[in-house]
């Protein structure tokens, strides 16, 4: 059932764009370069997400909020419009996004202090939620893909922050153009719902999914297609690497957008749109997340820079939710979604007070023994790696182990064992970089004497994200929000999937872990986390390479040499050379033709002057009189600098 | 006579205006020549406006008949103008780029008079051919605006000028040929013994109107009428390619645009391109519908062959005003492709696609213009952190390459959308998905040399020969602003621009619906 949307729910989205014009163009007049309004539009928008969430869930369930206007209309009676969706979704996406993004800009007014471009930074982060908002809340495809790619400009922005430093705007460059490979997949995907359904609006499609207006392998292809997007916003394999490239961007850019909420863009995006995939298109999804959550896991035990290190972690959990998707437990992908925004949010800002602390020191190599000169960096850390690592009464736990369940329950065991062993990496390099960033001895003892702990806008916020990390606070949240969302009912996709993968009869929305799972799930945490101290706590970093064989480290190391790949022959070797192919061709044959007609005429009429005095030399007279008329006008615009001379001259 | 006879001819007035300025003081002629531009402007934009209503006559404003040319019989020549939402929006960015080129044009030190005077000309003949219903006044008007752009390359470009002139005037004369020759066939066919047509053989919206009802216009030519048809239809569309330009017959322009003077780029990119775009849906199409269907496949794989391979060939462009003249050639490619699908959506997109690609296109090379009037070179590789020491010059440039790569809440966006929404769904002729998909592309490709250039340009250390660069002034700023704020507003709200172009567009579609 739909009902009328709260008049205040717009103000969610127009506080913080609001905010960030007027700081924009004010900033600079304000005092603090206007960050309180960046600031204070998002605290607005968290209370009004909060507001919207509470009338939500008043409503029996099943029910949600719609409103849209008319944003164009063409001849023929289409219309588009722009409208704004609330269901459970939306309501916790709402406030995932508007929690994190106020903790961060709090943050931020610490580690960004002194900045020579303060200001900038402040509007672009409140650009950046605005759009993310707009990609949330969009009721429609055209709305969701205008978000999506306005997130893309912001995290380029970001990115590209510290634009001196070429480097930094590479990845910047790299982020947007792979991004985008990404998304011309999601929009083929959105031009062939169009052509089937006639419509983009979320509740159109899904209807004329259900009514069969597109079915059988064009849905599962356009499926893939939308999917792509997510591809690319959600680093999966093979267009991952850009996200540890990104790391680039200051260090709350990293974790608002490229851990809690950007990067997560891409499962929400195929939560929502789960009820057009098919089995074959959800196989697809699910085999790309597993293979995304085991090779990044991969990747990550073998780094060194600490920010790099999250990074894979990050893409290693995004590959743990499209799974989720893919195995038909979008509700489990959603709550992992959600408990992983606030500990690697937390992990990450946890890491820029580390960083901030040794002077824009990344590198493990450079840290140790930091928990005594950093208490709550370091407990509040401690907290967060637990939630990752899933060990239970942490959120990370609950959520990761209802994917994994997911995935034994929808019967692709070799998909389970991914996520099992990917659960065990987890763990083992979170240690790592724990103990060597916090404990043991300090290895760069000057840079250890000048750390100090953070002020308090900076811990402030990693105390409440680490609070946020503990179980207590995600009791039933994953049913009160997802297992019932309003779009998801009832369709045939769902059905044929539901009868795909689960025994039939059965009531998926609620299963009960056998103890046998849980032990196994909290076994690989704890495995994971005993094998790190074992190796690590001696202090010494040459352990490495005592968990994967010489050569699997070594690939991995080198990212298995994809970068080099698209580098090499790969996108970017293959459009340099055909572009350059086509310079060639566009000089030498398309304009080589051109002025080989040119001068032929020339010579035919040299050749023939004298047999066909009308014609040939009409046309040679013309040339010469278009010459000479250009000669003349020319020559008479310089009569100034003649004068000039003999002016000169005279003179002299 | 009415406002749009004004907006015509009022330009041609200061031109002569212009000419009895003092030699001595190019001031005046800069002041004259301003003010008409400006005055101009306001007269485009009365006649747009009026667009928003309905038509007075066959859907047409500001209709005026009057017998021009007569030599007995069918042969009466009229001056027969008016206006709908098409040529009115186009009219206005006419104007509106007018007033950015002139004031970009206040340092032309050189022969200032005959600058103005040429600049003043070339408006004549633009905004003459966009109002004319008259094959005839329509042929005329479009050579009119040949002669200008001719001397103002030929006289007042860079180091090439001449042979870029002469490249430019002998290519668009070979393309009017073709339209000539057009006109005269059209001509003989509608007066020939056999032909149902009664009306003025030289009048568009009458020829129009016949095309509708009838078979084939060439029909009187018997046997051979299908092959002539299809050659005039090629001959017309060959003409107008030119202009657009369409691929293999774009080589003039990248030379036209790094010859001219930052304001006449401005115009070529922005308005005379349009020019063929315009003459397509005027006459092109509407005459020969049935041709259009049969050739439809043709016309969607030369705009998919624009946009990339006209994308590519940017990519390797080291010249900052080349890469931008090539984005053109792909950026027009969206156009040609939303013509040959026929849908609304796609018509709509490939004629925002104009009006955007007008006012973006002529941002990009305001902001050529501005770097290169300092460092006096437009290589690509010599500069490099201008972000630093140029901010609003930056932001300036970065919203117009984010608006031309088609980032939504800018127009380009609306435009690009649209066409692609429509060019995948359409059915008016085979494997338009395909087309459509490999147009996709193209988004990547022009992010990819936007990027890379944007980053050549604003980010890394400042280059050590930038840093005396001072940011732009306030003339800068104002020859910029204008195309800034269609820029954002008709990228968040298009429906104004969408309104206006409604009647051209459901007029095409019905005709296209009558083809069954």
């Amino acid at each position: 059932m739909m009902h009328a949307l709260p008049s205040y729910a717009v103000w969610i989205v127009l506080a913080p764009a609001l905010a960030a014009l007027l700081q924009n163009f004010c900033g600079k007049l304000l005092p603090r370069k206007g960050d309180w309004l960046v600031v204070g539009g998002m605290g607005v928008s968290l209370a009004l997400s909060l507001m919207v969430l509470m009338e939500w869930r008043a409503l029996d369930p099943g029910h949600y909020f719609e409103g849209s206007v008319t944003w164009f209309q063409l001849t023929g009676g289409i219309s588009f419009s722009v409208g704004i969706v609330i269901d459970g979704l939306t309501a916790a996406m709402l406030i995932v996004v508007t929690l994190v993004s106020l903790l961060v800009f709090v943050f931020s007014m610490g580690y960004m202090k002194g900045d020579r471009h303060y200001d900038r930074f402040f509007f672009w982060l409140s650009f950046f939620s605005t759009s993310m908002l707009i990609l949330v809340v969009a009721d429609n495809l055209l709305l969701l893909f205008v978000g999506w790619e306005l997130v893309g400009l912001c995290s380029y922005k970001l990115i590209g922050f510290w634009g001196q430093d070429l480097a930094n705007a590479e990845a910047a460059k790299k982020a947007f153009i792979t991004t985008r490979v990404g998304d011309v997949g999601m929009l083929i995907g959105i031009l062939m719902m169009y052509k089937a359904c006639g419509t983009l609006s979320l509740q159109g499609v899904f209807a004329q999914v259900q009514a069969g207006a597109i079915q059988g392998s064009a849905l599962t292809w356009a499926g893939i297609a939308l999917f792509l997007g997510a591809v690319g916003k959600s680093a999966q394999f093979p267009l991952h690497v850009w996200l540890p490239d990104a790391m680039a961007g200051p260090t709350p850019v990293s974790a608002l957008i490229h851990a809690a909420t950007m990067v997560a863009a891409g499962v929400y995006f195929a939560a929502r749109m789960f009820p057009i995939f098919t089995p074959q298109a959800l196989y697809f999804i699910a085999w790309t997340g597993g293979v995304t959550a085991l090779l990044a896991a991969l990747i990550a035990v073998t780094q060194t820079d600490i920010k790099k290190v999250l990074a894979y972690s990050t893409i290693s959990q995004l590959g743990y939710m499209i799974l989720g998707v893919g195995v038909g437990a979008p509700w489990a992908a959603m709550f992992h979604l959600c408990t992983h925004a606030m500990f690697k949010a937390c992990l990450f800002l946890g890491s820029g007070s580390v960083i901030h602390a040794m002077h824009h020191t990344q590198e493990l190599e450079d840290m140790g023994g930091l928990r005594k000169k950093m208490p709550v960096t370091f407990w509040t850390f401690v907290v967060s790696t637990l939630a990752l690592a899933g060990i239970p009464l942490f959120s990370g736990f609950m959520s990761k182990d209802a994917i994994l369940f997911e995935a034994l329950h929808s019967g692709q065991t070799a998909l389970f064992a991914i996520g099992l062993g990917a659960a065990f990496l987890t763990a083992f390099y979170m240690t790592r970089m724990l103990w060597l960033c916090f404990m043991g001895e300090p290895r760069n003892r000057e840079k250890h004497d000048h750390a100090h702990e953070s002020p308090v806008s900076m811990t402030l916020p990693l105390v409440v994200l680490a609070l946020l990390s503990i179980g207590i606070f995600w009791g039933g949240f994953a049913d009160d929000y997802f297992t019932t969302p309003a779009y998801h009912a009832d369709y045939p996709q769902t059905a044929e999937v539901a009868a795909a993968y689960a025994p039939a009869g059965e009531v998926r929305a609620h299963p009960h872990h056998p103890v046998w799972f849980l032990l196994l799930a909290s076994a690989m945490g704890l495995g994971g986390i005993a094998l790190g101290i074992a190796l690590f706590r001696s202090g010494k970093r040459d352990q490495d390479t005592v968990l994967l064989p010489e050569g699997l480290h070594r690939t991995a190391k080198n990212k298995y040499y994809l970068d080099d790949l698209y580098l090499g022959w790969g996108f970017v070797g293959l459009g340099d050379t055909l572009s350059r192919w086509s310079r060639v061709a566009d000089d030498r044959a398309v304009d080589g033709a051109v002025n080989g007609v040119g001068s032929a005429g020339v010579t035919v009429a040299e050749i023939s002057g004298d047999a066909d005095q009308v014609i040939v030399d009409g046309a040679v007279n013309l040339v010469a009189d278009a010459t000479d008329a250009v000669g003349g006008v020319a020559s008479s615009a310089q009569t100034g600098r003649i004068r000039n001379y003999l002016g000169a001259a005279r003179r002299s | 006579m009415n406002e749009l006879t004004y907006a015509i001819f009022l330009p041609l007035v200061g031109m002569l205006a212009v000419l009895l300025t003092n030699k001595e003081k190019p001031q005046q002629a800069r002041v004259v020549g301003f003010l008409f531009t400006l005055v101009t402007f306001g007269l485009c934009t009365l006649v747009a406006l009026q667009c928003f209503n309905a038509g007075d006559v066959d859907g047409y404003h500001y209709r005026v008949q009057a017998v021009w040319i007569d030599l007995g019989g069918s042969f009466q020549v009229h001056y027969s103008i008016g206006v709908d939402g098409l040529s009115g929006m186009l009219i206005f960015l006419t104007g509106l780029l007018g007033v950015c080129a002139a004031l970009a044009s206040w340092n032309i030190k050189q022969g200032t008079r005959g600058y103005w005077a040429m600049f003043l000309l070339l408006h004549t003949g633009v905004i003459g051919t966009f109002a004319s219903l008259d094959l005839f006044l329509f042929y005329v008007f479009w050579e009119i605006v040949l002669l200008p752009m001719y001397f103002l390359i030929g006289v007042w470009g860079g180091p090439r000028r001449r042979y870029a002139a002469i490249k430019f005037f002998l290519y668009t004369l070979f393309g009017s040929v073709f339209l000539l020759a057009g006109i005269l066939v059209t001509y003989f066919a509608l007066t020939a013994t056999g032909s149902g047509f009664a009306g003025n053989p030289f009048s568009i919206p009458e020829i129009t109107a016949y095309a509708r009802v009838t078979d084939n216009i060439m029909a009187p030519f018997g046997e051979s009428a299908h092959t002539i048809a299809t050659l005039v239809f090629w001959g017309l569309f060959v003409a107008f390619a030119i202009k657009v330009p369409v691929f293999p017959f774009h080589t003039w322009l990248p030379d036209a645009h790094v010859e001219a003077p930052t304001p006449i780029s401005v115009i070529l990119a922005g308005i005379l391109l349009k020019l063929g775009a315009y003459g397509m849906l005027r006459i092109g199409f509407p005459f020969f519908p049935k041709i259009l269907h049969e050739m439809a496949f043709y016309l969607g794989v030369l705009g998919m062959i624009n946009i990339i391979y006209g994308a590519l060939v940017a990519m390797a462009q080291t010249d900052f005003k080349r890469l931008v003249a090539y984005s053109s050639v792909s950026h027009m490619g969206f156009v040609i492709l939303g013509f040959a699908a026929m849908t609304p959506e796609s018509l709509n997109g490939a004629i925002l696609m104009m009006f955007n690609h007008g006012t973006i296109s002529g941002l990009l090379f305001l902001v050529v213009g501005v770097v290169y009037d300092r460092a006096h070179h437009r290589d690509l590789g010599r500069f490099g952190g201008l972000m630093w020491n140029m901010p609003i010059y930056a932001a300036i440039s970065g919203v117009a390459i984010f608006a031309s790569l088609g980032l939504p809440g800018l127009s380009g966006f609306i435009g690009e959308i649209l066409t692609l929404l429509g060019s995948f769904k359409t059915t008016f002729y085979e494997h338009a998905g395909l087309i459509t998909v490999v147009c996709t592309i193209g988004l990547v490709l022009t992010a990819a040399y936007y990027l890379r250039a944007l980053q050549r340009v604003f980010l890394g250390e400042t280059n050590p020969e930038c840093e005396s660069f001072p940011d732009v002034d306030t003339r800068e700023i104002g020859s910029m602003v204008p195309l800034l704020v269609p820029t954002i507003v008709f990228g968040i709200y298009p429906a104004p621009l969408i309104d206006l172009i409604q009647g051209p567009v459901s007029s095409l579609v019905l005709m296209v619906k009558s083809l069954g």
